[in-house]
């Protein structure tokens, strides 16, 4: 079961001075267990193509095929968003409820579950993004710290048990720690959902984290790429107008200056200085 | 909740659109008042006016109007189904008033067709239904078109403008038109706000359009409590911008755009005024034009 794109295209109010096409000719598929980057410039397209993942976007033209579900045929809108899980932007700013546990169980409660049911996956999504249940759960969710309103948000997505899990940009406005942690959180998250898809605009979390990466540009795909692919080539990166990560820019630094280095992330960029340093001293 | 499209500004550059914003007001007040100036079928049958001769005279006023603003949408670039869209708002209030008025016109009536208690359909009553129709909808048209064709933040400037005179009797002109602005500057980023609140809440399988009135209310909260809360939580980063620019209210402050009341106003001037005198000559019988007028169709029929 996987994700597959075909040719989506997509405008925002078509017919009138304000139209702006969004995505065109998207081709592309999403394999299960990928940790799918997608990587563009503000305005590229990327929300608007995750939004069609779980319908909240209606599809206009092309194909989009979720495990098996067609998007453009008559489905069951909730069955597909309990498959793909999705967390947007400031996800903290959808808590509504009295509670940290009620809040957590909307989503749950709105797949039509039984009481127990509910209540032990609103336990289990709140344990999994690391907060203490117990002392959490009857404590007003606006009464939090930033970074445990994002957690408690998160729990909200997961206690609907997703099989695809969708994060726009999650890290957004977190301080370093906190986005380290939330990122550990969505790798942990990754053992239970298998399949995670990412938007970010930060490079090194995107080569840390992802195994392939889809670049964005003004709505069309530029490609699907490894990491390695595409951070060990500056070239596409500057064409694109993007970002490398740290790593990969110490390492073009480096190799501009006559080192023979490629790395993409942290580790890799230590193991090949330690090399060629190894290799200087023999 | 994005396809409101009553008055929304309509971005083109036209002439329309370049008149100074209260020259804009000051017409579309002056075309207010002379929609009101047309008489009603009542009041010009207890002035003497036979009913024939009442509708050339209204037919004629009205198709005066209806030519002006034609000039004017073509002049603004406006698409006409745009302007007419800003109708669909309003088009249950002017049906619910033409019936009313067809169903239950009480002035002089000379042709009845039927009459039962209170409800009786008469000639004069179609024809009060008609202008009453008429009415609405060209007042409807009028103050659309101006915001089609001015951006809020020039009409409030405008407001504020033509309010100023008010200031010397304490009334807050600029603080009531900053308030305006702010609230006008909000609507977009509140209907966005609405938009990504749902999504999530969607997302989590929201179930906004099923149930009854009240099973759909209560579907609104997880929607409404997150809106409130961001709206405070904005409206204090807003204060504190403010502040942190020194902003003091309306004392000593200059504008950045200066409006001018140029060329293309006093042409807009003398056509309003032109109008006016068309319609009135019409409607009030100047030179005996709406009698040579109503001979004239006499002769036709």
């Amino acid at each position: 079961m996987s994700i597959v794109i075909k040719d989506l295209g997509y405008e925002y109010s078509p017919r009138t001075p304000f139209r702006k096409v969004a995505l065109d000719g998207i081709t592309m598929t999403i394999n299960d267990g990928d940790f799918f980057g997608v990587i563009g410039h503000t305005g590229s397209g990327k929300s608007t193509l995750i939004s069609h993942l779980n319908g909240l976007i209606k599809l206009t033209k092309g194909s989009v095929t979720v495990n098996g579900i067609d998007l453009a045929g008559k489905y069951d809108h909730k069955k597909l968003r309990s498959i793909v899980g999705m967390v947007f932007q400031y996800p903290e700013y959808q808590l509504f409820d009295e509670t940290v546990e009620r809040d957590v169980s909307f989503g749950p409660k709105n797949l039509g579950l039984g009481e127990a049911e509910i209540k032990r996956r609103a336990e289990d999504a709140i344990r999994l993004v690391g907060l203490d249940y117990e002392k959490i759960k009857d404590r007003s969710p606006f009464e939090l710290s930033g970074g445990q309103m994002r957690r408690v948000a998160l729990a909200g997505v997961l206690a609907m048990k997703p099989e695809i899990l969708v994060l726009d940009e999650p890290t957004a406005g977190l301080d370093p720690r906190g986005k380290r942690e939330i990122l550990e959180l969505v790798k942990r998250v990754k053992a239970e959902c298998p399949t995670i898809i990412m938007i970010s605009h930060n490079m090194d979390e995107i080569a840390q984290y992802c195994n392939r990466i889809a670049v964005l540009g003004k709505g069309k795909l530029e490609g699907v790429f490894t990491p390695e692919e595409l951070f060990g080539r500056e070239d596409i990166i500057l064409k694109l107008g993007l970002r490398l990560p740290t790593p990969a820019h110490i390492a073009y630094l480096l190799r501009q200056k006559g080192y023979d280095i490629r790395a993409t992330d942290e580790d890799g960029l230590v193991n090949e200085i330690l090399r060629l340093k190894g290799a200087k001293n023999a | 909740m994005r396809d409101v499209s009553f008055g929304q500004y309509y971005p083109v550059k036209s002439p329309v659109h370049r008149m100074d914003a209260r020259a804009k007001l000051i017409f579309v007040i002056a075309y207010i008042v002379l929609l009101f100036l047309i008489p009603t079928v009542d009041s010009s049958l207890k002035r003497g006016v036979s009913l024939g001769d009442y509708t050339v005279r209204v037919a004629a006023a009205y198709f005066a109007i209806l030519l002006f603003m034609i000039i004017v949408v073509i002049l603004s670039k406006v698409p006409f189904v745009k302007v007419l869209k800003s109708i669909k708002a309003v088009i249950f209030l002017v049906v619910m008033t033409a019936v009313i008025m067809l169903l239950f016109y009480s002035g002089q009536a000379t042709h009845v067709y039927f009459e039962s208690g209170i409800i009786s359909i008469s000639l004069e009553g179609i024809m009060s239904a008609v202008t009453m129709a008429l009415r609405l909808f060209f007042l409807v048209i009028g103050p659309s078109l101006l915001t089609l064709t001015t951006t809020p933040v020039e009409l409030t400037d405008g407001i504020e403008r033509l309010l100023m005179p008010l200031s010397y009797i304490k009334v807050p002109v600029h603080d009531i038109a900053i308030i305006m602005s702010i609230a006008l500057r909000l609507i977009p980023t509140l209907i966005e706000e609405t938009d990504k609140i749902t999504n999530a809440q969607k997302a989590r399988c929201a179930d906004f359009d099923s149930g009854n009135i009240f099973k759909r209310a209560k579907a609104l909260i997880p929607v409404l409590v997150p809106l409130l809360i961001s709206s405070f939580r904005r409206a204090d980063e807003l204060a504190y911008a403010m502040d942190s620019r020194c902003y003091r209210g309306a004392k000593g402050r200059t504008r950045m755009k200066v409006m001018k009341f140029g060329i293309r106003d006093l042409i807009g001037l003398f056509v309003i005024v032109a109008v006016f005198f068309v319609v009135l000559m019409f409607i009030y019988d100047y030179f005996g034009v709406a009698t040579a007028l109503y001979k004239v169709a006499l002769g036709i029929l």
